[in-house]
């Protein structure tokens, strides 16, 4: 698990630079690719670990050093959204005949 | 909903428990996420310490990264607009075209400029009312120029045509509309007075064609040189008095003869005109 979350940080902080040095000379408006990560990766893992919301943490932490904003702000949208997500596939949407195939072609 | 069964007993027991469990998990939760938020929070009061960390660690895979971003835009940018490019190369096209015949227009008003300052200097405004012409073509004899100025401009049959220098070409021998063409001097069709500057030898001149002149009836006494200057007469009433025609090229002098011949060759080239002037205050008196 923690070799999983250490990889996790080193794609998200490479995805960081990548968002905030390389794409933008591409598009004038750029999506915020980290956040859309974290939302996907809290997706389709195993609503059972707790790895999500770890690298929501530090992908958040990415994104508020890399922004102007203070420290916190991207941490607490994306632990917000992790914990949303888990919540709302754990308890009310369980799509396993959905879920299983992508997660198994996502995490091998 | 409790009562004093053994079954019941147990039950109320594994409630009370569970209950107990899942409140000091709740309590340790909120705690913990507390700290977190207090912790994460507290990282603003280093903030510019955290960031400066993650800045000059990034540095350098920043610096690559818009590097390549930027070189990997401008491909893609150049290949997208390509078809841009290529209405941009039309137009800088046609600009170019337009400046140049600007270029080419000031060039003309340059040299005619420097040609009216010659005039001016020479003071032919003061000795004649002149109208400036361009030469727009020549006769494939060569014996003729077309001046771009016509009847509408002001200009009349026989009004003589010279350069700035005051050198004498010729004179306006049809007039139309907008242009006007010019017998030269050297047209076989041309015959007028002139006089042997300085000497007082006066006599008949008259086209060869070509680029020549001969002079005719010059008294056998009379010395005349090569390199003498010719000049117009006012005797002939062809021309205004003292306008340069020539310079004498060559003698013709016999003892059987009566009169002597001289060959002229006139000033001016015909190859190196461009701008003429018309003196429109002389009436051919014919």
């Amino acid at each position: 698990m923690i070799k999983k979350i250490v990889i996790y940080i080193l794609f998200l902080y490479f995805l960081t630079l990548l968002q905030t040095s390389f794409f933008v000379h591409f598009l004038s408006f750029l999506p915020n690719i980290v956040l859309i990560t974290l939302v996907l990766i809290n997706l389709f893992e195993n609503q059972k670990s707790e790895s999500g919301v770890i690298v929501s943490l530090i992908g958040g932490l990415f994104l508020d050093v890399f922004s102007e904003n203070f420290i916190g702000f991207y941490i607490f949208i994306s632990l917000f959204l992790s914990l949303f997500i888990k919540l709302i596939l754990r308890d009310y949407i369980q799509p396993k005949f959905l879920l299983k195939p992508m997660r198994k072609s996502f995490y091998g | 909903m409790f009562n004093n069964s053994k079954f019941d007993v147990s039950s109320k027991a594994r409630y009370n428990n569970l209950n107990n469990m899942k409140f000091f998990s709740k309590r340790t939760e909120i705690l913990i996420i507390a700290v977190g938020i207090l912790f994460i929070l507290s990282l603003n009061f280093f903030q510019k310490d955290v960031k400066n960390f993650f800045y000059s660690t990034s540095q350098p895979l920043q610096e690559w990264l818009w590097r390549k971003g930027s070189a990997t835009s401008n491909f893609f940018e150049a290949i997208l607009e390509s078809e841009n490019l290529e209405k941009e190369n039309k137009n800088l096209k046609l600009r170019n075209q337009e400046l140049l015949s600007k270029i080419i227009e000031l060039e003309e008003l340059k040299k005619e400029n420097e040609i009216l300052r010659t005039a001016l200097d020479l003071g032919l405004k003061e000795e004649f009312e002149l109208k400036m012409a361009q030469l727009i073509g020549r006769d494939i004899s060569k014996s003729s120029l077309i001046i771009n100025k016509g009847s509408r401009q002001g200009v009349v049959f026989g009004q003589p045509i010279i350069t700035q220098q005051k050198s004498l070409v010729g004179k306006v021998n049809q007039v139309y509309e907008n242009v006007s063409k010019i017998q030269l001097l050297t047209s076989k069709n041309s015959s007028f007075d002139v006089e042997i500057f300085e000497k007082g030898i006066y006599s008949l001149a008259k086209g060869k064609g070509g680029s020549k002149l001969l002079l005719e009836l010059i008294p056998p006494e009379k010395g005349i040189e090569i390199g003498d200057k010719v000049i117009t007469s006012a005797l002939g009433g062809n021309f205004p008095q003292g306008l340069l025609v020539g310079e004498v090229q060559n003698i013709k002098k016999t003892d059987i003869a009566h009169f002597q011949e001289a060959e002229i060759r006139p000033i001016f080239n015909v190859e190196e005109l461009d701008y003429l002037f018309i003196i429109t205050d002389f009436t051919l008196s014919l």
